[in-house]
């Protein structure tokens, strides 16, 4: 009768599922843990107390400091500009993956990215910054409020804005999503198709079906081949994440984490990202509070999409800065 | 009964300062347009439309954002609200919650979200006069769903039940299997609770079907994908309380009374055996005895 086995919760609390995830999610014991690997992946989470004032303000040098100590610490280099070269030539066409849904991207983050991209020798002027159908170009246009830009889609629903590049560094927020779970990395190129209508649940209703079945298939997104070849680099904004009800916003669930997540594996970056919802919550509860529903699309993109690594043993976090409650 | 709309609810000024850009609307086909994947949740509920402004105020960026949204029973009014209640309750509405900027409440047939987004402070008094004004405009009054009223009231977290149809609401309250075992859906009223009972966190989960047969079927059908591997009973068993423990140590109590399935989950033993009993004596005191009363009345 039950064609397709159903995961339920019991196989997370096993470990007989994801059970990486299911241990970060505080649904399994330790102890079903994977024997430990090599590392495969490195993802850096930087922190800095001072990067809000107490009115919730970002302090542009802070984050700018953070962002380049950052990258030095994913690419292994002794300079900031080293560390740009590495990801970015003077002649790439370089367009940043921004979210303006909800709880957007700050444009204080998409300008010292671009300022830093500037670095390795792309003209600033040239860098672009898009989310959706709408986007803009240079120093001046990183608020959405000035976008003018409408790159349009092409025939299978992906955005010109990705083949007219040729390199993307995607900077999601940090959000428990609903239907997800998770939104972060691997999410936030759900703003880089169309046709992603939530109410619809079947393939011939949807150009690519990432809303469904809590999200399982959201790698396929990345999966794209021109966003999987050309997606240099991932900063995900974690200064004000969102820990429960997102994507709405909900500022009883909001705080001040004052921290990025950079890395060039979207989903050991994802990984890290929901370690740290997860810690939030639980702190928040006082008990356990895992994540709803489980973002099992972080670990689908690990083991049917082969686009990175979703086990938190064979990551190499690095952690910078600020570390009271880091919950990583 | 679309006597009225959300968009004429909106005030006309905020502090004397118009919507910007103009209020928008949005109805079931295009509500991803305003809030992407978050629209799951309302489609979820009988949403029928939304009206959403941003009002600026004060000399910088500041905003309030109100959203008032027309569904199209008072009960899926309230179970929107219902699911993220927690906070203060002024006395707003039918229901209200407000905390760090943002109010919540239900009236009627509208479900109300008013948000201020200020780095000053979180202008509290101004949003709460908003909703006290936008409340007084809702020309109507509405039920809450009956099934709520059979929850035990002794060990109930506060503001923790959540009344919802679907299984994208139950995904993102509590994660039980990844297909939909339970046949939930717009047909299907269900609840879900937190309890605190001595060390235990117990769930309960109330579903109501259309008919005894629906339920039976449901329960035969999930008991078949969360316990594969305990002893199957038959469904003439199926009205007394299985209890099982899992994995984690903790235990669950499964209980179908006439059309009702009802689960407890993270209980303790003895816990997991008497919530489901005393939820299924007070449907009984709720639906059956006036269902009686009904008949005898025609």
């Amino acid at each position: 009768m039950n064609e397709k086995r159903e995961l339920t919760r019991r196989d997370f609390m096993r470990g007989t599922a994801y059970a990486g995830m299911a241990i970060a999610l505080g649904m399994a014991p330790a102890t079903a843990a994977p024997s430990r690997q090599p590392t495969k992946s490195r993802v850096v989470v930087i922190r800095d107390a001072k990067v809000l004032d107490d009115k919730g303000k970002v302090q542009t040098e802070v984050l700018a400091r953070m962002l380049t100590d950052g990258l030095k610490a994913v690419a292994g280099t002794a300079t900031a500009q080293e560390a740009w070269k590495r990801y970015f030539k003077p002649d790439d066409k370089v367009t940043i993956k921004s979210n303006v849904m909800i709880t957007p991207t700050r444009p204080e983050l998409v300008r010292a990215i671009m300022e830093g991209i500037a670095t390795a020798g792309v003209p600033i002027e040239e860098i672009r910054v898009w989310d959706r159908n709408r986007g803009g170009k240079g120093p001046d246009q990183t608020d959405p409020k000035t976008w003018q830009w409408q790159p349009g889609f092409d025939a299978n629903s992906v955005s010109n804005a990705v083949h007219e590049a040729t390199a993307l560094v995607n900077i999601p927020g940090l959000k428990n999503h609903m239907v997800s779970g998770l939104g972060a990395a691997l999410k936030n190129w759900a703003g880089a198709v169309t046709n992603i209508h939530p109410r619809y649940t079947k393939a011939e209703d949807l150009s690519f079906l990432i809303h469904a079945d809590s999200g399982a298939d959201i790698g396929v997104l990345n999966a794209i081949p021109a966003i999987r070849k050309k997606c240099r680099l991932i900063v995900v904004e974690a200064l004000r994440p969102l820990c429960n009800g997102g994507p709405m916003v909900d500022p009883r669930y909001v705080w001040p984490y004052k921290g990025l997540v950079i890395g060039t594996d979207p989903v050991a970056v994802d990984s890290v990202c929901l370690k740290i919802l997860q810690g939030r919550r639980d702190q928040m509860r006082g008990r356990s509070w895992p994540l709803s529903p489980p973002p099992k699309h972080v670990a689908i993109a690990d083991t049917k999409y082969k686009l990175g690594t979703a086990d938190l043993s064979k990551i190499e976090i690095v952690r910078l800065g600020w570390e009271e409650n880091a919950f990583v | 009964m679309d006597d009225w709309k959300a968009i004429d609810l909106l005030p006309s000024d905020v502090e004397g300062r118009e919507a910007t850009p103009p209020p928008r609307l949005f109805g079931p086909s295009d509500l991803h347009k305003y809030m992407n994947g978050g629209a799951a949740l309302y489609l979820a509920y009988d949403f029928r439309e939304l009206a959403v402004a941003s009002y600026p105020i004060g000399p910088g960026e500041d905003a309030v954002i109100i959203e008032i949204c027309r569904m199209g029973r008072s009960q899926d009014a309230f179970g929107i609200y219902s699911d993220g209640a927690e906070g203060e309750h002024p006395d707003i509405g039918q229901d209200a919650g407000y905390g760090v900027g943002l109010l919540r409440f239900w009236k009627g047939r509208a479900f109300v979200r008013i948000l201020c987004l200020s780095e000053e402070d979180e202008r509290r008094d101004l949003v709460l006069a908003l909703g006290r004004e936008i409340a007084a405009r809702i020309p109507e009054t509405g039920e809450r769903p009956r099934l709520m009223r059979v929850l035990p009231r002794e060990g109930l977290v506060a503001d923790r039940a959540t009344y919802f149809h679907t299984i994208i609401s139950l995904n993102h309250l509590y994660f039980l299997s990844d297909g939909n075992p339970l046949g939930l859906g717009p047909h299907t009223d269900a609840v879900f609770a937190e309890y605190e009972i001595g060390e235990h966190a117990p769930k309960l989960l109330l579903v109501r079907y259309r008919s005894e047969d629906e339920a039976a079927a449901a329960l035969a059908r999930f008991e078949g994908v969360y316990l594969p591997d305990r002893p199957a009973r038959t469904s003439a068993q199926d009205t007394t309380v299985r209890v099982e423990v899992l994995e984690d140590g903790q235990a669950v109590g499964l209980l179908r009374t006439e059309a009702l399935l009802i689960f407890c989950l993270d209980a303790g033993r003895s816990t997991a055996q008497s919530l489901p009993q005393e939820v299924a004596r007070l449907f009984h005191r709720e639906f059956t005895t006036e269902a009686k009363e009904e008949v005898i009345d025609e």
